[in-house]
């Protein structure tokens, strides 16, 4: 995932102009909140806490305490899986995998093509789309949405 | 906070807070004037002595001990009114050279035949395309924040391609596969040192009651020579 740092290593999700871009998938499928609660640290550089000790990159550590930053990234999951329960997508498009994997994956299960569309923070994701291409699953959410507004 | 009445040239302090059960002291360079705490709360308050030359510092060294570990900082001083505040930690070794593990801990790695024990340190491999990962087991409570920095002494012998490397971090939960370390709270990553090196990881922020140490290798062989939480 792509996110900006500023003069002080802190993550963004938007660029004000003055921060560098950097990529890693630390941040992938978590909130705003959570990214800009977060330190990063390239390779070959420095960052000197409060306290003097200097820490060389590549680092990634929480700026905030990470108790915050967690119950942020819950209530955005918590939306997301409304917003998924509210578009009434078909049991058995749903599934429960038993590996983390991220968002945008492709996954072949009993001979099929699934795309995960919604990844959980720790060992589960919800793999959502029935021998699918990314295009289609979509469209098929499009469609979805479309229905019920 | 330190709160100073009147207008005269106030004293400068030094705030120490150091480990309960520990004698604490203060001690300045320049003539070797010591100050001592009174008791072992973990909590001293040092008036410093006048006059404090306006603008030049004065270095004074915080100390404290338990009778086995030590600690200790330098604060520099400028000018009367001041106040500093100082934390004293002692090493909490997770693995030490020489020792073995301690405190307790011990490993439980994805290939546990590819980690080669010793009392002087802790040998991993990891094949290119698989991985290793190794967690350290039991868990630590990060969530008083008494720790802030985790440190591993680590050198790395080999591996496979240029592009492979090793990170290393603090997470709630343990590994997933033999690619997949979990989740980490904070990490280090894109390691590959030829020379023993210690790598040190801001963990102040975490405050996880329940937080493992994890090392994710692939494609390298290493050695951890010491693992601390200070």
């Amino acid at each position: 995932m792509i996110v900006f740092i500023d003069s002080d290593y802190i993550c963004h999700t938007q660029n004000d102009g003055s921060m560098r871009e950097i990529s890693s998938d630390f941040f992938d499928g978590k909130c705003a909140a959570f990214i800009e609660g977060h330190r990063f640290i390239p390779a070959g550089e420095s960052w000197t806490r409060a306290d003097g000790v200097v820490f060389h990159g590549e680092m990634i550590s929480p700026a905030i305490n990470n108790e915050i930053l967690h119950r942020f990234q819950a209530q955005h999951e918590a939306d997301d899986f409304t917003r998924l329960s509210e578009l009434s997508i078909p049991q058995e498009h749903n599934f429960i995998a038993t590996h983390n994997y991220s968002i945008g994956d492709f996954i072949g299960i009993f001979g099929e093509l699934y795309e995960v569309i919604c990844a959980t923070p720790q060992y589960t994701s919800i793999i959502l789309g029935q021998n699918v291409a990314k295009t289609t699953i979509q469209h098929y959410l499009d469609t979805l949405k479309e229905d019920k507004t | 906070m330190i709160v100073v009445v009147g207008g005269e040239a106030s004293y400068a302090f030094i705030v120490a807070d150091y480990p309960a059960g520990s004698s604490c002291k203060a001690v300045r360079s320049r003539d070797g004037k010591t100050l001592k705490a009174k008791g072992t709360s973990g909590h001293f308050v040092f008036k410093l002595p006048k006059p404090i030359t306006q603008g030049v510092a004065d270095t004074w060294t915080v100390s404290c001990t338990d009778g086995v570990n030590t600690d200790s900082t330098n604060v520099q001083i400028t000018s009367e009114g001041q106040s500093k505040n100082v934390t004293l930690n002692y090493r909490f070794y997770i693995f030490k050279e020489g020792s073995g593990f301690m405190n307790g801990f011990s490993f439980n790695a994805y290939a546990s035949s590819d980690v080669a024990l010793s009392s002087s340190k802790l040998v991993w491999a990891s094949n290119e395309y698989v991985g290793n990962q190794v967690l350290f087991i039991p868990s630590v409570d990060l969530s008083s924040h008494r720790y802030e920095t985790l440190c591993l002494e680590i050198v790395c012998t080999d591996r496979y391609s240029t592009s492979n490397s090793i990170s290393f971090g603090v997470g709630s939960d343990s590994w997933v596969s033999e690619s997949n370390p979990g989740t980490f709270d904070a990490m280090m990553g894109d390691i590959y040192n030829t020379a023993r090196d210690i790598f040190e990881l801001d963990i102040s922020e975490v405050s996880g009651s329940s937080e493992y140490v994890k090392l994710a290798s692939y494609g390298v062989t290493g050695e951890l020579y010491n693992a601390w939480l200070e």
